[in-house]
């Protein structure tokens, strides 16, 4: 498994005004790897992940993303190495003025010279991983919430992303969707090699995917190894996450 | 000395807005100039506010032409004016009722929806997703709706200014005895170029603005659904009271060049 890191983090610091969030926050994803980022709510996984693509600016601390440091980047390189990374929303964020074929085909139209013949098939292919071919013209407004989140899953692997960050990927859906978003969460990494980054609070769902778990506090890693390993831990406030 | 306190942390919240609708639109023009071009997203746009607002602006200047021609012609009569009334009414509908008019009527159809639209993208995360895409949000969803509103005004206040005209017509038609041809005749008598010009001008400074306020709420919108309502809500007043302080800019600059 340990491959090369696709996605380096080292001595990460955010603060916001007095709140510190991260301190001294480091990770490393290797190539091929499932890595499940589990933390209190306020821990700071969710002001990781925005540093991690470029949405929020650090105050300390490097991050390299396929070896590149994106502190140094510029606008144009941030957006190429964006086309790399994958991000699942925790609340989908489909364009909702926009079909489900629109909203696949939106990344394919700016970042691929793609024929519309080639379009067409891709977002074909893509809703056809997802097992959602019949939602292509309907807006996201007439999905449920877990077709939503499947859909959401197709655009952001339409590119074919190295790297996927998925953002709490089962929260708000049902115990049995929740199983199938897993599912194809799993099919995909399979199919494609990804490298995953999983934010959940989902036990289940960490004990299924993961090849790999962090367990984020006060903005600090405080323990890291397999579901297992930190499952068995008899540390108090290891084991609270496993309740 | 409470109230002297929020007075002042009220003034210093709108004098920050009003520095960060600044670097807004400083980002504005450096984006608009720079490439890639959305060019299927800014013809989208002006389908959108041009088109869709179209109903609503003739129907707006219909009645405005009809009452502003109904409640004039006693007062014109009893000065035994009412031959001026063509002239009259084009010149104050063309220079000055028309696009301010409309222009309030499009600051609460497209001003309102652009808050609402880039508010509810910004809290659903939408606009966030267009970024970790790797297509510059700002350019896509704030440059070619401040351009798409500062290409349709002018073309909705014409529309609006003309049907206007017509519903007048219709008034002098039926209590004046007076024929279209004889109506429009006297209307193009009365206009000058120098009626057209300022107030065609101003209509691109009146839908800039409409667009440049209604995305800056928009998308610096906060708090959840609420900071929805709020965006949608703040962007048509802050618009109005600037339509009006740039109506009142506009016809002064006329006035220096033209009296």
């Amino acid at each position: 498994m340990e491959n090369k890191a696709v996605i380096e983090i080292k001595e990460l610091y955010k603060s916001f005004g007095a709140v510190e969030v991260l301190k001294d926050f480091n990770l490393n994803l290797f190539e091929g790897e499932n890595l499940v980022l589990m933390g209190k709510s306020g821990s700071g996984k969710s002001v990781m992940i925005k540093c991690l693509v470029g949405l929020m600016d650090f105050d300390r601390g490097s991050i390299k993303v396929l070896g590149k440091d994106i502190s140094k980047m510029k606008q144009n390189e941030l957006d190429e190495i964006r086309t790399d990374i994958g991000f699942l929303f925790q609340g989908s964020a489909l364009y909702d003025s926009m079909t489900v074929r629109e909203n696949l085909e939106f990344p394919l139209r700016r970042h691929r010279k793609n024929s519309e013949r080639k379009t067409e098939e891709l977002v074909k292919e893509a809703l056809e991983n997802v097992g959602l071919q019949q939602t292509i013209d309907l807006m996201p407004a007439e999905l449920s919430g877990g077709m939503q989140r499947r859909i959401a899953l197709a655009r952001a692997l339409i590119l074919k992303p190295k790297i996927i960050i998925y953002d709490e990927p089962t929260t708000g859906l049902d115990p049995i969707t929740a199983k199938e978003i897993i599912l194809l969460m799993m099919n995909i990494q399979k199919k494609y090699a990804t490298s995953s980054i999983i934010i959940t609070h989902d036990v289940d769902c960490a004990r299924v995917i993961s090849n790999r778990m962090i367990l984020l506090l006060d903005g600090k890693n405080y323990a890291e190894g397999t579901f297992n390993e930190l499952a068995a831990s008899g540390d108090p406030k290891i084991k609270a996450f496993f309740k | 000395m409470k109230i002297l306190s929020s007075y002042q942390s009220g003034l210093s919240s709108f004098f920050l807005e009003i520095g960060e609708m600044g670097k807004f639109t400083g980002r504005y023009f450096r984006e608009l100039f720079s490439r890639p071009f959305e060019f299927r997203e800014f013809l989208k746009q002006c389908y959108q506010m041009g088109n869709k607002s179209l109903l609503l602006v003739s129907v707006t200047g219909f009645i405005l032409g009809l009452v502003f021609t109904l409640q004039s012609r006693p007062t014109l009569m009893e000065f035994g004016a009412v031959s001026w009334m063509p002239s009259m009414i084009s010149i104050s509908i063309v220079r000055e009722i028309g696009p301010v008019i409309i222009a309030l009527i499009c600051a609460g159809r497209i001003g309102s929806s652009i808050g609402a639209e880039l508010g509810s993208m910004r809290v659903t995360e939408q606009i966030d997703a267009m970024e970790v895409s790797g297509t510059n949000p700002f350019k896509f969803l704030v440059v070619t709706r401040i351009l798409s509103a500062t290409c349709m005004l002018p073309i909705l206040v014409i529309v609006g200014d003309f049907v206007a005209l017509i519903g007048s017509a219709i008034i002098e038609n039926i209590k004046g005895d007076v024929s279209f041809t004889l109506y429009f005749n006297q209307v193009f008598a009365a206009l000058e170029f120098t009626d057209l010009l300022p107030a065609t001008v101003k209509t691109f400074f009146f839908g800039f603005a409409i667009g440049l306020v209604g995305c800056f709420k928009g998308y610096n919108s906060k708090k959840g659904t609420a900071g929805v309502g709020k965006a949608s809500n703040s962007a048509v007043v802050f618009t109005s009271m600037l339509l009006f302080v740039l109506d009142f800019i506009a016809v002064f600059i006329t006035d220096i060049f033209y009296n």
